[in-house]
């Protein structure tokens, strides 16, 4: 039956593709001239068929050069040339700090503890007599860990909180604003001192509670937005062609939902940064002796009056890395959308 | 009030809106301003009245019965406005405060520019609802309980309380429904008239400009591409620009 | 099965005591309408005189309060009624305003071509019903699950075929493809989006398309576009029926074939664009003639 009706229905529209021959033939020979002036790789393509359509890899060559002017407008702007740097070096710290740190980690020296910045050790020494420098350089990976994961996590929960709040369905809408709201008076810290009863002091204690704290904020603050495209006329048009809840939620609403997402996943990635800080503090994030800022601020502020140089940078850096990645999402923001940035509208044309 | 626009000029960034705009505005008298979306109509209008965008460069000279408009500072701009110029805009919902009776939206550049005893607000209210021919009951009502013919009402009852001398008009008909166009432009033109004050009605439509103004200017690209007598105008079109708003508004008005 | 009941009659699309109340409010009271194959109707009303309403409720995105709509002999009631299904391939729909009907994030092409890369697109006349009898496989889970990834379900059209019935569909309403295909609506005037929307309409050759207030928005020089894009559906694809609303007699004249007078959810009149213009039979309508004239 089904391939009964689905095969006559592919032949019929061949037939009766043609609005007329005058109309198509007119269009198709506007779409060669351009194509063909570009030197695009559309000229390697000996079907037939005069291209009006653009062949698959030029698909991929569009997509970088989307890429090229995301990063070109994002350079543009100093905020932006500010937040790329400073997470480039993050990365690149990170990932270097994997097979090499000036000195290894568990090289203490009795004799210079506290010690201020020098040539040996560049920012100086802690208590125990650790080069502060190499244990910043590895605490980088661990925070890049949790502000990665805990990002992604929120993604997931707070996309999908956000999908079911603007639902078709009522009852599941009503069902999960009333669950976000709810749940969103519960503090981070809460659910994170909660979780470390079981769990322990652990990295997975400040991604669990950051993803799944931030996901709550996330959807309630994308929400607005979210709504807007999904009561919009665009969003009935779809539906009138037949389209079903889902394709409308993950075709257009959460494609207009983007820029509120974006900022709001990237403050949470700062967030994730400054809560890994103080629950390490606590005693219920990163367990003592894994590297992170959060483990080299606990262990240096109780000497703060005496020996502030030691605490300074790492505050320093967690200020740096949360001013960036607070403005990486408003810049990444505008690069993105089409609607603000024309640059990316003109890449398509 | 006298409208006397020398050599204006607007720049947005890289974008020149509108260049070279001679207008004029005599007393009493019923200006059009026609032209398609994006040709700089309503840049002019907001010129005169110091409502151009922040990063807007003007040049030239908008004279408004001897007082200049561009360069012109908030203050001399603010009294201006609500006392001696009145705006009606396109969109009356959007014009209009939703969270405000209709009543006190009337009564507020009166007090904004006037200190009346709250007796004399309310009668002054009580007579421009009957002169913009809306039931007085409809003076306590929300925007949103009106229709849009006569949300519009009430927005021009709001530009007309003050007894300003200019009345700036930007596409008032263009969100009402047919009926409404027609009253709604018969009973501005009539209120302009009694009160003596000038007008300038700004539309994209021929069949609406040839009711509302005595004169024109033919707006294309933000530049006066042709001008005169509206009657003129619609008869014999000198420039192609016009004589395709004429034809397109002929075409779809009924013989 | 049911669809070939109604055959030999001109009438696709029937609304039978249609009645539609928000609350105390009623917005239409019981209203008849019949639309034929191939013709124009145009429905004209002033603001709050129910004609969106109507126009919703005929196309099966709203439901009446009381009172029954057939397609093609199918009864449209809820979105699992085969009239309805129907309907969702074989009609096309214009909203007033071009750029909120658009979606603001996607290219021309793309939104153009959506309701085949939703639908698969339908066989493009009324004379078969085995697209109607035969689709249930299409709503499966499957589809479902194809069309949440944008794969539009069994009958999967590629991106070439989109993308050249997309500017066909565009060149059809006066739009040259090769340089609107992949601009987003922020370049566009209002009288180039509204035939962007008019093109996403016919892209899948619907039996229907209807259009509510589509010119309203746009300015009166590019309204004639509008219609010369209409004009053109109605001469390439001469049986598909085209429901135009509009508050203005004027933008319709010269190209309703019936005219449909609402006034406050009931007909005023109805009858040819000859008869309605030449002989108003009721007040409003006279209103609305004389509101139109020069």
């Amino acid at each position: 039956m089904a391939q009964h009706d689905m095969l006559p229905a592919e032949t019929v529209h061949d037939g009766r593709l043609g609005i007329s021959d005058v109309v198509a033939g007119s269009c198709q020979a506007d779409a060669v001239g351009p194509a063909g002036a570009e030197g695009s790789p559309q000229g390697r393509d000996s079907s037939p068929r005069p291209a009006l359509h653009t062949p698959d890899e030029p698909v991929s060559l569009k997509g970088l050069g989307k890429l090229a002017v995301v990063l070109r407008s994002m350079w543009s702007q100093g905020e932006g040339r500010f937040a790329l740097v400073v997470l480039a070096c993050w990365i690149v710290v990170s990932l270097a700090s994997i097979v090499w740190t000036p000195k290894k980690l568990w090289e203490t020296d009795g004799y210079h503890v506290w010690a201020p910045p020098s040539a040996d050790h560049l920012l100086g020494t802690d208590g125990t007599g650790a080069d502060v420098f190499s244990w910043l350089m590895a605490g980088a990976r661990t925070n890049l860990l949790i502000a990665i994961l805990s990002v992604m996590l929120a993604g997931v929960v707070g996309v999908t909180l956000l999908m079911a709040m603007v639902s078709r369905s009522k009852m599941v809408s009503a069902i999960s604003v009333v669950a976000v709201d709810a749940l969103i008076s519960i503090p981070t810290v809460l659910i994170a001192l909660i979780l470390a009863v079981p769990m322990g002091a652990s990295i997975a204690v400040i991604i669990l509670a950051c993803g799944v704290g931030y996901g709550l904020n996330l959807a309630r603050i994308a929400r607005p937005q979210a709504l807007l495209a999904a009561g919009s006329d665009y969003a009935v048009s779809a539906r009138a062609s037949g389209a079903s809840g889902g394709y409308v939620l993950f075709r257009h609403v959460l494609p207009n939902s983007l820029p509120s997402i974006m900022v709001q996943l990237s403050l949470s990635a700062g967030t994730a940064i400054l809560a890994e800080s103080g629950l390490t503090y606590l005693g219920v994030g990163v367990p003592s002796g894994v590297p992170s800022w959060g483990h080299s601020l606990s262990t240096s502020v109780k000497l703060i009056d005496v020996y502030p140089l030691t605490v300074v940078w790492p505050g320093l850096t967690v200020t740096v890395v949360v001013v960036a990645l607070n403005l990486f999402g408003d810049v990444l923001r505008q690069a993105i959308d089409p609607i603000v940035n024309t640059a990316l509208r003109k890449v398509a044309a | 009030m006298s409208v006397s626009i020398r050599d204006l000029g607007i720049v947005i960034g890289s974008q020149t809106l509108v260049s070279d705009v001679d207008l004029d505005i005599a007393d009493g008298e019923r200006v059009g301003l026609i032209g398609s979306s994006g040709s700089g109509k309503s840049m002019i209008s907001k010129a005169m009245l110091g409502l151009t965008p922040d990063d807007a460069v003007l040049s030239g000279s908008v004279n408004l019965s001897g007082v200049e408009a561009v360069g012109a500072d908030e203050v001399t701009l603010a009294d201006l406005r609500g006392r001696y110029v009145g705006t009606i805009l396109q969109d009356p919902f959007s014009s209009l405060n939703p969270v405000t009776t209709v009543g006190r939206q009337i009564e507020l550049p009166l007090r904004l520019h006037y200190r009346l005893s709250k007796a004399e607000r309310a009668g002054r209210v009580r007579r421009m609802l009957a002169k913009v021919g809306l039931d007085a009951g409809l003076a306590d009502r929300h925007p949103n309980e009106l229709s849009g013919g006569q949300a519009q009402r009430a927005a021009i009852a709001t530009a007309l309380i003050t007894s300003p001398r200019l009345i700036v008009a930007d596409e008032p008909t263009t969100a009402l429904d047919s009926i409404a166009q027609r009253q709604i432009v018969d009973l501005l033109v009539r209120l302009v008239d009694d009160s003596g004050a000038s007008m300038l009605f700004i539309t994209h439509d021929f069949s609406v400009l040839a009711r509302a103004t005595t004169r024109a200017y033919v707006l294309e690209h933000g530049r006066v591409v042709e001008s005169g007598a509206t009657s003129d105008l619609l008869a014999k079109p000198s420039t192609p620009q016009a004589g395709r708003l004429v034809g397109a508004a002929r075409k779809l008005a009924l013989e | 099965m049911v669809g070939n009941m109604d055959e030999k009659r001109t009438g696709i699309l029937r609304g039978v005591g249609i009645t539609r109340s928000f609350g105390r409010h009623s917005a239409l009271a019981g209203v008849n309408v019949e639309v034929e194959a191939g013709r124009c109707l145009a429905i004209i009303g002033g603001s709050g005189s129910g004609k969106s309403t109507l126009v919703r409720i005929l196309l099966g995105l709203d439901s009446p309060t009381s009172g029954s709509v057939d397609y093609r002999g199918l009864p449209v009631s809820g979105p699992r009624s085969a009239g309805y299904r129907a309907l969702r391939r074989e009609s096309g729909l214009v909203f007033q305003n071009p750029f909120a009907s658009l979606d603001p994030r996607w290219t021309v092409g793309r939104s153009i071509a959506e309701p085949l890369a939703i639908g698969g697109g339908h066989s493009g006349d009324n004379s078969s019903d085995h697209a109607v009898s035969g689709r249930k496989n299409t709503d499966g889970w499957s589809a479902r699950l194809g069309g949440l990834f944008g794969m539009g379900g069994r009958r999967r059209l590629s991106h070439d075929r989109l993308r050249g019935r997309a500017a066909r569909a565009l060149a059809l309403t006066g739009l040259d493809p090769a340089e609107f295909l992949d601009r987003y609506p922020a370049d566009l005037s209002g009288g180039q989006a509204q035939r962007v929307a008019i093109a996403r309409a016919v892209v899948a050759e619907p039996n229907i398309i209807a259009a509510d207030e589509p010119m309203s928005a746009i300015d009166v020089a590019a309204r004639l576009q509008i219609l010369d894009a209409f004009a053109a559906i109605r001469e390439q694809r001469p049986n598909t029926a085209l429901i135009i609303v509009s508050h203005d007699l004027g933008v319709v004249q010269h190209i309703a074939d019936r005219i449909l007078v609402l006034h406050e959810g009931l007909i005023e009149q109805e009858g040819t664009v000859a008869e309605v213009l030449g002989n108003p039979t009721s007040d409003y309508t006279r209103q609305l003639v004389a509101a139109a004239q020069w």
